[in-house]
C-alpha cells in the first residue's frame, strides 16, 4: 500500500508524550516567584508562623498549562485561642486574605482574594497567567495551626477546623521522588494525564496517594504505570485510598466507585494490549493503543490510519487460523446454549 | 416473514440484563439502550476502528417480531446491526445492515444472544475492519476481504 515510516519503541513514545505535558521551566519560575511573594506576605502578617509548600509544584509532577500553586501557612497560636471548640478559621483567612491584598496588590493590580464560600482554602486569582495557554494563575492558600495533641495541623473546614497533614505529604512525596529517582513523579504526572483526559474519576492527591504504596522503586514509565493501575485497581475496587499521614479521612473518589474501577481496568487493559503488540512485532498498533490510553492527540497523536490499516491487516493474515470446511450437519438453529459462551470466532460475512 | 416472537425479550431484564452486562462494563455511556414497544435499539457513540481516523457509531436493532427474514433463527439471535451508512460493502443486506455472519451456519460460527452484546459488537468492529480495508484495497472488484466469507445466498436445508 504505503511505505511505513519506523516506529519507535512505547517507552520512547511515552517519554517524548511525557516532555510534552511537563510544566516549563519559566512557568515553574513564575510559579514559585508568586508563591515566595504570598509566602512572605503571610509571614508578615502572622509573626513566627512558618509556611509548607504543597501540591503539583511541591511535588514536582506539575503538568502544563500551569494553572495554580498551593501554599500553607502555621498560624502560631501559643493561647491556644483557634481550633475545633474554640475559634473557627474565618478571622485568620481574613487577616491573610487582607495581607495578600495590601502586599501584593502592587505588583499584581488585577489580583482578586476570595475568602466567602471557600471550604479551605484562600483562593487568590492573580488575574496574570503563567501560560500563554490558560487564562489565568490562581493560588490555594490554607490557613492552618498546630494540633497540640497530636500529629499534623488543624485546616479549615467552613467555619470548623479538620484535621490534616499536608507538610508530612510533601514529605513523603519528596521522599518518593528521591528513592524512585523521579520515576514516582513521572508515572504521577503521567496518569494525572490520563485522569484529566477521562473525566478525571480521582484527583491528583488521589493518584499519588496511590502511587506512594506502589511506586517505591525506579520505574520505567509504562511498567510504572501499569503497576500503579493493577494497584489502583485492586485498592479502589474495596476502599477509599487511606491518607498516607494516617491522620485525614480517606481521600474521596471523584465518581462512583464501579465507573472509577471501570475506567481503571479499561485504561489497564488498554496500556497492556499495547505491550502485547509491540512484544508480537507490531509497533504501529502498538502506538495506537497507547494514543488511546492517552486519549489527547495534543500529547500523543494516534499514527496515521493507513499504517494501522496496513499493520492491523498483517496482524490479522498472520493470526487468522486455518479452518476445515464447514461441518456438512446443519447449523443448530435454535435451542439453549449455556451461559458465558466463548466469544465468537470464525463467522462468516455473508449476504443476500 | 420472520418468525413469531415467543415473549417480548427485549422488554425482559432477565434476558437484557445478563445480555448487556459485559458491554456496559466495558463502554460505559457509550451504549445507549432505546425500549420500545416492539423494538430493542443500542447505540454505541462509537467503535475504534483500526485505520479510521474517528470512531465509528453503531446501531444494533432487536424486533419482538422481525419483519425482515431470520431464516429459521430465533429473533434475538438475528437482530440487524447497522454502521456507515451507505458506504460500499460486500457483505451488506439490502436494508444496509451488516451481514455479521451466515444464519445457516454451525452455532460455533455465528452469534447467537446468549454470547451477549459486547461479542455481537466484537464482531460488528471486525466487520467494520474488513469493509474498511475492502474498500482501501480497491472496492468492488478489487477489494481484499480479511475474514472468513460465506457463499452469498441461502443454502435450504434439504430434507
Amino acid at each position: 500500500m504505503h511505505k511505513m515510516p519506523e516506529y519507535p519503541p512505547l517507552e520512547r513514545v511515552v517519554n517524548a508524550a511525557r516532555h510534552r505535558i511537563e510544566v516549563s521551566d519559566s512557568e515553574l519560575a513564575e510559579a514559585r516567584r508568586r508563591r515566595a511573594a504570598l509566602s512572605d506576605a503571610l509571614r508578615l502578617e502572622f509573626v513566627g508562623s512558618r509556611t509548607f509548600v504543597n501540591g503539583s509544584v511541591a511535588h514536582g509532577d506539575a503538568l502544563t498549562p500551569l494553572t495554580d500553586v498551593d501554599l500553607g501557612v502555621v498560624v502560631p497560636d501559643p493561647s491556644h485561642e483557634y481550633g475545633p471548640g474554640r475559634k473557627g478559621p474565618r478571622e485568620l483567612k481574613d487577616r491573610a486574605a487582607a495581607a495578600i491584598r495590601r502586599d501584593l496588590k502592587a505588583e499584581y493590580g488585577d489580583l482578586a482574594v476570595e475568602v466567602e464560600g471557600r471550604k479551605r482554602s484562600i483562593l487568590v486569582r492573580f488575574r496574570e497567567p503563567v501560560s500563554a495557554r490558560f487564562p489565568d494563575f490562581t493560588a490555594d492558600v490554607i490557613v492552618a495551626i498546630d494540633n497540640p495533641g497530636a500529629a499534623g495541623l488543624y485546616i479549615p473546614r467552613w467555619e470548623t477546623w479538620d484535621r490534616a497533614h499536608p507538610e508530612r505529604h510533601t514529605e513523603l512525596v519528596v521522599a518518593a521522588n528521591k528513592a524512585t529517582k523521579a520515576g514516582f513523579a513521572r508515572v504521577v504526572r503521567l496518569m494525572k494525564h490520563w485522569s484529566r483526559r477521562h473525566d478525571k474519576p480521582l484527583c491528583s492527591w488521589n493518584i499519588k496517594a496511590l502511587a506512594l504504596s506502589c511506586i517505591q522503586e525506579p520505574t520505567e514509565l509504562i511498567p510504572g504505570m501499569i503497576k500503579w493501575l493493577e494497584f489502583s485497581i485492586e485498592r479502589v475496587s474495596v476502599e477509599d485510598t487511606p491518607d498516607p499521614a494516617r491522620v485525614s479521612a480517606p481521600v474521596k473518589l471523584n465518581a462512583p466507585r464501579s465507573e472509577v474501577v471501570r475506567k481503571l481496568r479499561q485504561g489497564l487493559e488498554t496500556l497492556d494490549q499495547a505491550v502485547r503488540l509491540e512484544n508480537a512485532g507490531y509497533p504501529v498498533l502498538a502506538v495506537r493503543e497507547l494514543a488511546k490510553f492517552f486519549h489527547d492527540p495534543m500529547m500523543l497523536a494516534a499514527p496515521d490510519p493507513d499504517d494501522v490499516l496496513e499493520e492491523e491487516a498483517r496482524r490479522r493474515l498472520a493470526q487468522r487460523p486455518v479452518r476445515g470446511p464447514i461441518s456438512a450437519a446443519p447449523a443448530v438453529l435454535t435451542g439453549a446454549v449455556g451461559p458465558a459462551r466463548r466469544h465468537t470466532e470464525g463467522v462468516r460475512s455473508w449476504g443476500l | 416473514m420472520g418468525t413469531v416472537a415467543r415473549w417480548w425479550y427485549g422488554a425482559d431484564p432477565v434476558w437484557a440484563l445478563p445480555f448487556e452486562r459485559d458491554a456496559k462494563r466495558k463502554y460505559g455511556t457509550l451504549i445507549r439502550r432505546d425500549l420500545f414497544e416492539r423494538t430493542l435499539v443500542y447505540r454505541h457513540a462509537g467503535l475504534e476502528i483500526p485505520g479510521r481516523s474517528e470512531p465509528v457509531p453503531v446501531a444494533v436493532r432487536f424486533e419482538k417480531t422481525p419483519s425482515y427474514e431470520t431464516f429459521g433463527l430465533r429473533p434475538e439471535d438475528y437482530p440487524r446491526v447497522f454502521a456507515d451508512h451507505g458506504l460500499p460493502s460486500p457483505h451488506r443486506m439490502p436494508d444496509g445492515s451488516l451481514c455479521l455472519y451466515y444464519p445457516l451456519d454451525p452455532v460455533e460460527r455465528r452469534w447467537i444472544a446468549a454470547d451477549g452484546l459486547l461479542a455481537l459488537l466484537n464482531i460488528a468492529a471486525d466487520h467494520i475492519f474488513y469493509e474498511t480495508y475492502w474498500r482501501r484495497t480497491g472496492g468492488k472488484g478489487r477489494g481484499r476481504w480479511l475474514g472468513d466469507e460465506a457463499p452469498h445466498g441461502i443454502r435450504r436445508r434439504v430434507a
